[in-house]
């Protein structure tokens, strides 16, 4: 009786163990940091400013407070890189109203912006890691540039875990075309990851990195983004996650979406009624040009 | 040289450059007061009317913004227009225009193959003449409209959308893709739809009628706003003309105001496009005569007539 006893207890132990381990790995119910694009403002002088809302919780809807976050920053790289070679950051501030935080970023000229924000939250016995992460273009025109009043960050950038996407910035993001994801953690690739997508109209997806670490993602076709203009735009949050160590690190990434401009073109549809309306005309001129007098 | 041939030479040596100038590296800017289509992608500058219909450098910002550095950018383009249309005025139009030249290609080809050009009534014609007017208004008001009262930006470069050299002009370029019919909503739908029709009956009125589309060009009515403090003149001496109608049955786009003007001495027309075949065929010492900063550059003369008519006889 008391060998089963101690049986029991064991099973009932190591279930506790395995699923003390489990409970840890990312699933699409928990929360993340998400940086979040708003309408960009032209400034009188020129300039561009795009505010950034830093979110806390799950895409697109769940948002928590972010008070409930500790070490809350939030930096930026100009794609540019230092005498080592390593990228330059410079410290973004952020300004808090209520649970809401955000972050404007001005450009004078034409810049490549990859902007981050970080957070962490102690739970247990185990740190969850925040990273999040995007990438945009900014074409500032400005007639007096600025002088340069950015802040090299000084504090350490916490970016063991990276989502990383090729390309890094495109000029106009689409819908329809091909997105490499690309997870990173301690600079290494990460094969055979899951990576979760959260789409602000559409079911979210998961997919798996390959043996090289990388996954391609196709944006879908979006038909409620389809009826907005051209310049209208959505946006779809990349997330994964990696523990180690008693730290759990999660990234996400903002990929920021415009409508495909060329993939619902009908090619033979208009060729049809281009060469269709070309004959009508080029007949009724030819009736007509003797007997009508314009 | 022969006015008509330096023209022949000049048209071609700019569409080459227009069209694929680019690919070399050459920018000439967004203000060209000409059909340089920026849908080609080897272009190498753009057509006003394009920047006249973004919020970049046009009327697609709010009112509030027209107070800002982006009102002075669009001013500064509209200087930059003004500025080249006032040295060339519409010579842009018959000497520099690639959509222009490839009118006139067309219409070679017609005269090749023998058919005879179309003929428009008078009463026709003026009929057509506010239809450019009606263009332009509309892609002035449409950006506005688009930035200010929530008008769908799918019409967004409302005459772009429409306009034939879109769809012809990156031909040249080996791009078909702008023939395709844009069914993303019912909005592109009905523009790609309404731009393929009118593409097709300009393509076959261009064959018909020497240059058809410029009797409803946009451009050509904003560059006719600059004729009177531009550079260029076309002048009649109003006393020496005989009236012989030369000007009139030679002009390709029917322009009979040279003919009949006897006031006065400026005969630039809102749709002349200074071709100078006028000119070319006056039979009459210095009765016309094209000016640039009150210099006579090339007039007409018995001389120049029995020379061509010489040349050809040979």
């Amino acid at each position: 009786m008391k060998i089963r006893i101690l049986i029991i207890l064991i099973v009932f132990f190591l279930f506790i163990f395995i699923r003390g381990v489990d409970i840890y790995a990312f699933s699409p119910g928990d929360d993340y940091l998400w940086l979040e694009f708003e309408q960009c403002i032209r400034e009188k002088n020129g300039s561009l400013t795009l505010p950034l809302r830093l979110n806390y919780g799950r895409f697109p809807g769940a948002k928590k407070g972010l008070r409930e976050l500790d070490d809350v920053s939030v930096f930026y790289s100009l794609a540019e890189t230092d005498d080592e070679g390593k990228p330059v950051f410079y410290a973004a501030r952020i300004q808090k109203d209520k649970q809401n935080y955000s972050v404007n970023i001005n450009s004078s000229e034409q810049n490549h912006f990859i902007v981050f924000a970080q957070a962490k939250k102690k739970r247990n016995k185990i740190t969850d890691q925040y990273l999040a992460k995007t990438s945009f273009l900014l074409f500032g025109h400005a007639f007096f540039k600025k002088k340069n009043t950015r802040t090299i960050l000084s504090r350490e950038v916490n970016r063991q875990l990276e989502i990383r996407t090729v390309p890094d910035v495109q000029c106009w993001p689409q819908t329809g075309n091909s997105v490499k994801i690309i997870p990173v953690f301690k600079k290494g690739r990460l094969a055979q990851k899951a990576i979760s997508l959260f789409d602000e109209n559409l079911p979210s997806v998961e997919i798996m990195t390959d043996e090289k670490g990388e996954c391609a993602y196709i944006p879908p076709e979006d038909k409620r983004l389809n009826q907005k203009g051209e310049r209208e735009f959505k946006q779809t949050v990349i997330v994964t996650e990696e523990t180690q160590g008693g730290i759990r690190y999660i990234s996400s990434y903002t990929l920021l979406l415009h409508r495909s401009r060329f993939k619902n073109h009908r090619f033979f549809m208009g060729v049809a009624i281009f060469l269709g309306t070309m004959v009508v005309v080029f007949l009724f001129v030819i009736a007509r040009r003797k007997r009508i007098k314009f | 040289m022969k006015v008509y041939e330096s023209r022949f030479l000049i048209q071609s040596i700019s569409f080459a450059v227009l069209t694929y100038g680019g690919r070399l590296g050459l920018r000439l800017g967004h203000w060209l007061p000409c059909f340089a289509c920026p849908y080609v992608g080897s272009c190498s500058g753009h057509c006003y009317l394009m920047a006249l219909q973004r919020s970049q450098w046009g009327f697609q910002i709010p009112f509030a913004e027209f107070i800002s550095v982006w009102g002075l950018r669009a001013l500064g383009m509209f200087a930059g227009f003004v500025l080249l249309t006032l040295v060339l005025s519409k010579a842009w139009c018959g000497w520099i225009c690639p959509f222009g030249t490839l009118q006139d290609w067309i219409a070679f080809l017609r005269r090749k193959l023998g058919i005879k050009e179309l003929q428009f009534s008078w009463s026709l014609r003026d009929r057509l003449k506010p239809i450019k007017y009606i263009f332009l208004i509309l892609l002035i008001v449409i950006p506005i409209l688009i930035a200010n009262a929530g008008l769908h930006s799918d019409f967004g470069l409302p005459f772009c959308q429409i306009c034939p050299a879109k769809k012809l002009m990156p031909i040249f370029q080996g791009n078909f893709r702008y023939f395709a019919v844009d069914v993303t909503n019912p909005i592109t739908v009905f523009m790609t739809i309404v731009s393929l029709i009118l593409t097709a009956v300009f393509f076959v009125g261009m064959f018909f009628k020497d240059r058809f589309f410029c009797l409803f060009c946009p451009l050509l009515a904003m560059i006719s706003f600059f004729d009177k403090i531009g550079f260029v003149r076309l002048k009649k001496k109003v006393d020496a003309c005989t009236s012989c109608g030369n000007c009139q049955r030679i002009c390709p786009v029917d322009i009979r105001e040279v003919h009949l003007e006897k006031e006065k001495k400026n005969v630039l027309t809102q749709d002349c496009m200074l071709c100078l075949k006028c000119v070319e065929s006056c039979p009459q010492d210095g009765v016309l005569s094209f000016r640039f900063l009150n210099k006579t550059i090339f007039s007409s003369s018995k001389n120049y007539i029995s020379k061509c008519f010489i040349k050809k006889k040979r």
